[in-house]
């Protein structure tokens, strides 16, 4: 555990992660500025639009950070994921300040809950796109594929009518099937990183 | 030689036929039938009384549908629906339905999955002119002075109790003593002319509402004549007084308003300082600032939630609108249900939705889906109430309630401040300041001398003894 927390300390000391951090929190302060009601207008449904631009922005950067991973060492891919798990996470007062104004039907549990889950399940499908396109020989494609990707699912869901891969419509409404994808994506990221996590650790690859 | 023994197959045949011709005798010995409105003469945008007689039916459910909608804006549908116990033998289930106008209206009475009855009223006949009652035969002369309206005779024990019934009703013409003076009252206080003929006079409790020497008598927001005072005057009142356009006034004026969004540079500096604590704190801070930086979030979390969460997920309001005089006066009691998020407004009263939206209705509740920060607006059903204004025989109005009345108006007069019971008009005069929007509204639309008047929670209009209702601006 220790080591875990020490690896994360180590990734936030890099200058990406302080870039990334800064780049989504300024991001979302203005998102919620911007879509803040005006003393005139009679309602507040400044929620909406802010969950849906943290939720793309998240899974962008969780599908990048991911795909990135895909070629790094076992402990510093782990701690590349806590690190944009935690970005998500520091989000959430800006989140809680619009959702307390816009008073939505969907339940706070919800924001609560997805974030950190979708978040580290799109981290998971970064990495299977990071490794589908290093054995492609395609990752000088990936700041392409990445949005891509999300533009894909986006497009697959509604295809399909219904929320379970899109980071876009199931940010703003309670989706059991989105919440089992990303968990088990999430539990399959675990499993992954404890193998690859003992492998290393036998060979003695992790420092 | 060959013999014929009766067939089997005949004997049973025969069977055959006499059951069936006794399920049908049974079936046509258990009915429904629908009354809407008078003598099936429906008043449009008005409250109709419905009127449903089983006959040995079990339990049903009645649901009448509505359609109001444009073809602008598409199908709107409400439906009233009401279970009925029924049973054997004769029951009855009477109601006031509000009846707008239609595009479709259609009713269907179900029993244990199988249709009793149904039927559907054409677009053609949502008429809106009002009906002229007639109870009795109170000869050619009155007959033929009910001109404009639409003309239905009725017999006396159908005249509905209720006040609410007599909503589309202009004229209720009496010429029979077996009237009861609780459905002439009602149809008084609705606003309706009651016409008492000489016949309907030999019945006491109908004799004694019109004082000795008087031909004409308001009551309610309507009045009581005879049939002489009647011809006089009826070439300068109106149909009926048009509690409409108060109503009208009072939706639009007394909504509720939603509170104004929090300010948005107090939430752009926090914002703005909470992003730079944790960036700093995740930059230099180490594993500490780390753990800070999460706690921090979740301190600012609930910070966040305590001054921007609204108290209330939705806030109900009630207004009532009393029209009358002599005491005694029409309600109409306005509900008003907003709502944050996006839910079913249950109002648990017997009404009407104003606004053009799809509902479902019942005899004792109304059923609106509401879109997020939304409001809906249900009128019910009217009643006739006590009424604390009243104007005295010299004219001067007087505060007969229990309560102050925060507010007396009166229209072409003097404005009076906390009129305490008992008290008479003019008061203590002091500085009354502008009238509140509503009031203003209100006297725009009473006749010269009628009086409007607050008790901080109601609003009352008190129509004066001697008014020209035909004078009153429209």
């Amino acid at each position: 555990m220790s080591r875990l927390l020490f690896g994360l300390e180590d990734r936030l000391r890099d200058s990406d992660a302080t870039q990334v951090a800064t780049l989504v929190l300024a991001a979302l302060v203005i998102t919620l500025i911007a879509v803040w009601p005006t003393p005139g207008s009679g309602s507040n449904e400044s929620w909406y639009a802010f969950a849906q631009t943290r939720s793309v922005v998240l899974a962008l950067l969780a599908l990048g950070f991911g795909a990135s991973a895909a070629g790094e060492a076992p402990r510093r891919a782990v701690a590349t994921a806590l690190m944009v798990v935690l970005v998500a996470l520091l989000v959430l007062p800006l989140e809680v300040a619009s959702y307390a104004a816009s008073y939505p039907a969907t339940p706070l549990w919800w924001s609560l809950v997805s974030v950190p889950v979708a978040t580290a399940g799109y981290f998971v499908l970064g990495l299977v796109l990071g490794r589908v396109a290093q054995s492609l020989r395609l990752r000088a494609l990936l700041p392409l594929l990445v949005p891509a990707a999300v533009a894909g699912l986006l497009v697959l869901d509604i295809q399909l009518g219904w929320t379970v891969l899109n980071p876009l419509t199931s940010a703003v409404a309670v989706s059991p099937w989105h919440l089992a994808m990303m968990s088990a994506l999430a539990v399959v990221g675990l499993g992954l990183a404890s193998v690859g996590w003992r492998r290393a650790d036998r060979r003695g690859v992790n420092p | 030689m060959k013999t014929y023994a009766p067939a089997p197959i005949a004997v049973l045949a025969l069977l055959v036929i006499a059951l069936s011709s006794l399920a049908a005798a049974q079936s046509s010995a258990r009915t429904a039938t629908l009354e809407l409105g008078f003598g099936d003469a429906v008043v449009a945008n008005a409250w109709n009384p419905l009127r449903l007689v089983l006959r040995d039916v079990g339990p049903v459910e009645f649901e009448l549908s509505i359609d109001r909608g444009t073809l602008r804006e598409g199908e709107r549908w409400l439906r009233y629906r009401a279970e009925v116990p029924g049973g054997s033998g004769l029951s009855v289930f009477e109601d006031e339905l509000f009846v707008p106008v239609w595009r479709s209206l259609s009713w269907v009475v179900r029993s244990g999955g199988l249709t009793v009855t149904s039927g559907s009223l054409p677009r053609t006949l949502a008429d809106r002119r009002p009906l002229d009652l007639v109870v009795g035969e109170p000869g050619p002369e009155v007959r033929s002075s009910l001109v404009g309206g639409r003309i239905v005779d009725l017999s006396p024990e159908r005249l509905p109790l209720r006040s609410a019934a007599y909503d589309g009703v202009a004229n209720l013409v009496v010429a029979t003593p077996n009237a009861r003076a609780q459905s002439v009252v009602a149809a008084a206080v609705a606003g309706s002319t009651v016409v008492l003929a000489p016949a309907s006079l030999a019945d006491a409790s109908l004799a004694t509402l019109l004082p000795a020497g008087e031909g004409s008598r308001v009551v309610g927001s309507g009045r009581v004549q005879d049939v002489e005072s009647w011809m006089e005057t009826m070439s300068a009142h109106p149909a009926r007084f048009d509690h409409a356009a108060l109503v009208s006034a009072l939706a639009s004026i007394e909504r509720i308003t939603p509170s104004s969004p929090p300010p948005v540079l107090p939430l752009l500096l926090g914002a703005s300082a909470y992003a730079l604590i944790v960036l700093v704190m995740l930059r230099f801070g180490g594993l500490p600032g780390l753990l800070a930086a999460l706690l921090l979030a979740l301190t600012t979390s609930v910070a966040a939630w305590v001054p921007l969460r609204p108290a209330q997920s939705s806030v109900d309001q009630v207004t009532d609108l009393v029209v009358g005089a002599d005491g005694v006066g029409q309600r109409w009691r306005l509900h008003e249900r907003f709502t944050l998020p996006a839910r079913t407004a249950v109002l648990p009263v017997a009404g009407w939705p104003l606004s053009n939206v799809e509902a479902r209705v019942g005899p004792d509740s109304v059923s609106v889906d509401l879109g997020r920060w939304r409001s809906a607006q249900v009128l019910e059903r009217p009643r006739a109430v006590g009424m604390p204004l009243v104007q005295d025989e010299d004219g001067v109005w007087r505060n007969a309630g229990d309560a102050s009345l925060a507010l007396v108006s009166v229209r072409g007069g003097e404005t009076a401040l906390d009129v305490a019971p008992g008290q008479r008009l003019p008061v203590q005069v002091r500085d009354v300041g502008p009238l509140p929007r509503i009031a203003v509204a209100l006297l725009e639309l009473v006749p010269e001398g009628a009086a409007v008047a607050s008790d901080g929670r109601s609003w009352f209009v008190g129509l004066p003894h001697d008014e020209v209702w035909a004078e009153a601006p429209r």
